[in-house]
């Protein structure tokens, strides 16, 4: 009894201590940092927080973060559900065709980036197959359409990612019930959503919270193509902060993080409610 | 059960909230791409064995405890000689040395006894050489002065010359050149030993003028040598070997092979060399001293060992070029050189077993690029407080990828986490930013302390001091002059009347210049220095309207020279500041070369003004200060202390070190802020002549004459009109640049670029 009631903490712990070590702990001190000087450490209550939010820097770079996740998440969820559904049902190809959408998240950044410089400069090869089309081209990384740039490399880059954890959860599903309500009549669309969709409930909520936070990193590309200041519509929060701790800073970066931290875990603790609601 | 689901969930979430995060903690790390110059302090003892090599500063540092280094003194010349041709130690145990005299053009043979305490002065009869081109002291004390094609004076210790000529052979690089000799020593036995223009190296008869080719398994040119003993100390590109004199048997030696691996090119001086070789006490050993220091290696030996430390002696000025090192006996050394001024100096080491092994305090000196007038400031400040060990941290040590960005983000780390430096060069450093969070200590009592002894710019001065109080001082500065006519400069105040003048110049004289060519973002660099002050709005942002004026005018003056040439280098680089050391884009060559109507650049010392004047002199034109009465200053090596710097007082004394007299007469880039050094340098001018030819072959000349007292006076005038600095943030002049090259380029219209800059701005300027 003794046993079983203490081994699962102890295989927990190193990996607890290494969360706590170099995340918690540092994250402490961040939220310390929030209410004092960059310099000196002197208290200043909840002015960082003032001069953060209302600084159009911050408030465009959040408002940036927000639509860029509203947008992709479901258009990636959606998008890698429905191939991950039709993967189930190719057979023999499935192998392939899974291995093939991992493809680009095997490509290193800098390729990647490479890639973009290629395809969507104004004089690239994106604009120059449009031109041939007869189609006006546009200067993709220098406009709004940069937003969309952004987009489509995010989910190009974890759709296959995505794919892969619909498998897993699909695969999950035993095939006997699909059967028994084949028996009863229902049809595929009535499979998909009285069995599939309810079964894969729980492995969706750790794909979006997965691919929300897989959506921060494509700041990396961001910035490696067009630098510390990009075009207004792709200016992530990544993008302030580096240029905040730059400048020293620490103090308005702090609150930022803070402010941050608060909105995934809000937005993780709304997910993790509607999931216990239904 | 879903209670504890839910708690679970709970957890979860604030765990991926936070690790949500860990992109912002990535960089609390080792700071990434700083380099700390500075090495080990003064290890080991004289010759001995042991002692560790080079290391890190800190650690070195920590070691303090240690007794023993190396103390210099220097050594006074006779005052007749205000140049040296070389050092070298007699078979009697005596220094000599051949020294020059300018004003009587006269050459000397010195020799000391007592190590420079007292000197023998003989002066040299008879001599046929008008330009010596090199010298190489017998063991016996007499001297062999060598013009450029091989004419030869022997000297006898007496002084008494006799001419003779070396056969060269011919030069192996065709044409009309022919061979000169680059190099010459003494071996101890008397053998004399030439080095060519092949970079060969040649036994001499003395009596009959015959050489004899050293055959070696050196593949490439010897590029110079020293003498160690009976050995020749052989630099080739391939690195250091050791020559037997009398044979040329070559000893290999790994070690000593990488000696000059950092080191090998000079500044083409012959006769001056950035690595000097002698024999140790030690037999078979050799030292050699570079701007790091003096160094010992045993003959075969695995480590070249450390005896002193360039950085904490005048070694690690790195505008100090070589004549020689001697080796008077195990504790003492001396080492002959020429400073940034072609001053003479001959450094004396001595082993002093009681001085501690390293400085018991530390000054840590940051910058985010290393320049030479940082460097003599440092090795000044060295030599005034030998108690103190100066660390240079420069946060772009250059080759290893580091951007500006990712230093400012180390420096940033090592501030936060309580490791920032002491002084700061604010040059590149986002100033605004740390005054406001309290990082810079006010300095003013400093400034002004030097100010009451000896005088400042104060128009320099000035525009630095807020609320009473003063974080930055620039120790230098240039300014952006237009060259031309006087009708063209009458017409020129602005780049967009420089712009219509010229159009105006083109329409009577279609095969006229505008300007001399330049690239894209060398153009726009100058111009930005020119114009960006009267860019500037009173947040700190850029005007969108002058923007645009300053484009539209660029991109038209840029576009009307057919020459323009494309652009090589998109790299955004300071063109004024090359390896660490300013130089002006403004001297008159350029316009002279290509007759254009104007030229704009930097002016960054005296010797730019005199160059500009003695080509001005021929075109029948002059310079003014672009901008007229609004013409703004260039700061340069920006100095700051850190407020919560522990070595508080030192930095003090540091920043009152870099603003002296003695200091910025030292340093020959800049105009010096300081106005006691500023008169010394009007003191120190020289005039000489400029050979080169234009772009269609022919050749030309200026004679670079001394400023007549009118004109010193102008430029003292026109220094003093500079209303205040120029736009110096890096983002916004690095943002302007990289935009403004594809507009002068034609890949992008001048509104587009306005746009896209201003759109930058507004996001730089917000956060």
């Amino acid at each position: 009894m003794y046993r079983n009631k203490y081994t699962g903490w102890l295989f927990l712990l190193p990996g607890f201590l290494g969360v706590l070590v170099f995340y918690l702990i540092p994250f402490l001190d961040v939220v310390r940092r929030s209410f004092t000087q960059a310099v000196g450490g002197k208290f200043v209550g909840f002015s960082n927080y003032q001069t953060v939010l209302t600084n159009q820097a911050f408030l465009l770079a959040a408002g940036n973060t927000l639509r860029f996740a509203a947008v992709c998440l479901p258009l990636l969820i959606l998008i890698s559900l429905g191939i991950a559904v039709l993967l189930r049902r190719v057979g023999k190809a499935a192998g392939f065709l899974k291995g093939a959408y991992l493809v680009p998240l095997s490509i290193p950044a800098a390729s990647i980036v490479l890639l973009w410089k290629l395809m969507f400069d104004k004089q690239g090869m994106l604009n120059g197959l449009l031109s041939a089309l007869g189609i006006p081209g546009a200067d993709w990384m220098n406009t709004g359409a940069s937003f969309g740039v952004l987009v489509f490399s995010y989910i190009w880059k974890n759709l296959g990612y995505d794919v892969v954890l619909w498998l897993a959860g699909l695969s999950m599903v035993p095939q006997q019930i699909y059967e028994a309500a084949r028996v009863d009549g229902a049809g595929e669309w009535m499979c998909f959503l009285k069995i599939t969709l309810p079964a894969i409930r729980p492995a969706a909520f750790t794909i979006v919270v997965i691919s929300f936070l897989n959506s921060f990193k494509v700041f990396r590309e961001a910035y490696l193509v067009s630098g510390n200041y990009p075009q207004d519509s792709i200016y992530l929060l990544q993008h302030l902060f580096n240029n905040w701790f730059r400048e020293l800073s620490v103090d308005k970066m702090a609150a930022g993080a803070v402010l941050m931290a608060l909105v995934i875990f809000g937005l993780v603790c709304m997910l993790q409610k509607s999931w216990d609601m239904e | 059960m879903k209670k504890r689901n839910r708690a679970a969930g709970l957890i979860l979430a604030v765990v991926l909230a936070v690790t949500s995060l860990a992109g912002c903690s990535d960089r609390n790390g080792n700071p990434e791409g700083g380099k700390e110059t500075a090495g080990a302090g003064t290890e080991g003892n004289a010759g001995s064995e042991g002692g560790s090599q080079g290391g890190n500063s800190e650690d070195a540092f920590s070691d303090a405890g240690g007794k023993g280094r190396f103390l210099e003194t220097e050594i006074t010349l006779p005052e007749q000689i205000d140049h040296l041709n070389a050092v070298r130690k007699l078979s009697d145990g005596s220094i000599s040395a051949v020294g020059f005299n300018a004003n009587s053009l006269a050459y000397y043979l010195l020799n000391t006894a007592d190590l420079g305490e007292t000197w023998e002065t003989t002066e040299m009869k008879g001599l046929e050489q008008l330009y010596v081109n090199e010298v190489a002291i017998s063991p016996e004390g007499g001297a062999a002065l060598f013009g450029y094609y091989g004419e030869m004076d022997l000297v006898a210790r007496d002084g008494t010359a006799v001419s003779k000529t070396l056969n060269l052979p011919a030069y192996s690089g065709g044409g009309d050149t022919k061979n000169q000799v680059l190099g010459a020593a003494y071996t101890e036995d008397g053998t004399l030993l030439i080095l060519d223009m092949d970079g060969s190296l040649y036994q001499a008869d003395t009596e009959t003028g015959e050489l004899k080719k050293i055959s070696t398994n050196i593949a490439e040119k010897i590029d110079y040598f020293g003498i160690a003993g009976n050995q020749a100390v052989t630099v080739s590109p391939s690195g250091v070997a050791l020559l037997d004199g009398g044979t040329g048997a070559v000893t290999e030696d790994e070690i000593l092979k990488q000696v000059t691996d950092s080191h090998r090119e000079g500044n083409g001086i012959i006769g001056l060399y950035p690595v000097v070789f002698t024999e140790g006490a030690e037999e078979g050993s050799i030292v050699y001293v570079n701007h790091e220091g003096l160094f010992f290696h045993r003959g075969g030996g695995s480590v070249n060992e450390q005896l002193i430390n360039g950085q904490l002696v005048s070694l690690g000025d790195g505008s100090l070029e070589f004549y020689g090192v001697i080796t008077v006996d195990e504790s003492n050394y001396l080492v002959a050189g020429s400073d940034s001024l072609s001053t003479p100096r001959i450094y004396r080491y001595t082993y002093d077993a009681e001085a501690s092994a390293v400085p018991e305090k530390q000054l840590k000196v940051y910058a985010l690029e290393d320049t030479s007038v940082l460097q003599q400031a440092i090795t000044y400040f060295q030599k005034q407080n030998p108690d103190v060990f100066v660390k240079k941290m420069i946060g772009l040590s250059g080759g290893d990828g580091v951007t500006a960005e990712d230093a400012l983000r180390a420096l940033s780390t090592d501030i936060m986490a309580g490791n920032g430096p002491d002084v700061l060069i604010l040059d590149g450093i986002p100033v605004e930013s740390y005054i406001e969070k309290g990082i810079l200590a006010d300095i003013r009592d400093v400034v002004e302390e030097v100010e009451g002894a000896e005088g400042l710019f104060e128009n320099v001065k000035e525009p630095y001091i807020r609320d009473q109080k003063m974080f930055e001082m620039p120790t230098r500065f240039y300014f952006s002059a237009v060259e031309g006519a006087d009708e063209a400069l009458e017409a020129g105040s602005s780049l967009t009347s420089m712009l219509e003048y010229l159009k105006k110049a083109r329409e009577a004289d279609p095969e006229c210049h505008g300007l001399p060519p330049k690239t894209a973002s060398g153009f726009l660099y100058e111009l930005y220095y020119a114009a960006s002050a009267g860019m500037k709005t009173e947040d700190g942002s850029l005007s969108e309207e002058k923007l645009k004026e300053f484009l539209t005018a660029a991109k038209g003056i840029f576009e009307l020279d057919t020459y323009s040439t494309e652009e090589y280098n998109t790299e955004v680089k300071n063109y004024s500041v090359w390896n660490g050391i300013l130089y002006g884009s403004l001297s008159g060559t350029s316009r002279l070369g290509y007759e254009s109507v104007y030229d704009i650049g930097t002016v960054t010392d005296y010797d730019r003004v005199q160059s500009i004047y003695g080509a001005e002199k021929q075109l029948n034109g002059n310079y003014r200060p672009f901008g007229g009465e609004n013409a703004s200053f260039v700061p340069y090596v920006s100095v700051g202390v850190a407020a919560a710097s522990e070595a508080g007082e030192l930095a003090r004394e540091f920043v009152k070190g870099i603003l002296s007299k003695s200091c910025q007469s030292a340093a020959n880039e800049g105009f010096p802020v300081n106005r006691a050094a500023y008169t010394e340098k009007q003191g120190q001018q020289k005039s000489y002549s400029v050979g080169t030819s234009k772009p269609d072959g022919s050749s030309y000349g200026i004679e670079v004459e001394v400023l007549t007292e009118e004109q010193a006076a102008l430029l003292t005038r026109q220094l003093e009109s500079l209303k205040g600095p120029s736009f110096n943030d890096r983002v916004i002049q690095e943002l302007v640049i990289e935009e403004g090259i594809k507009c002068l380029n034609g890949s992008q219209s001048v509104e587009d670029t306005v746009s896209a800059i201003m759109q930058k701005v507004k996001l730089y300027v917000s956060e």
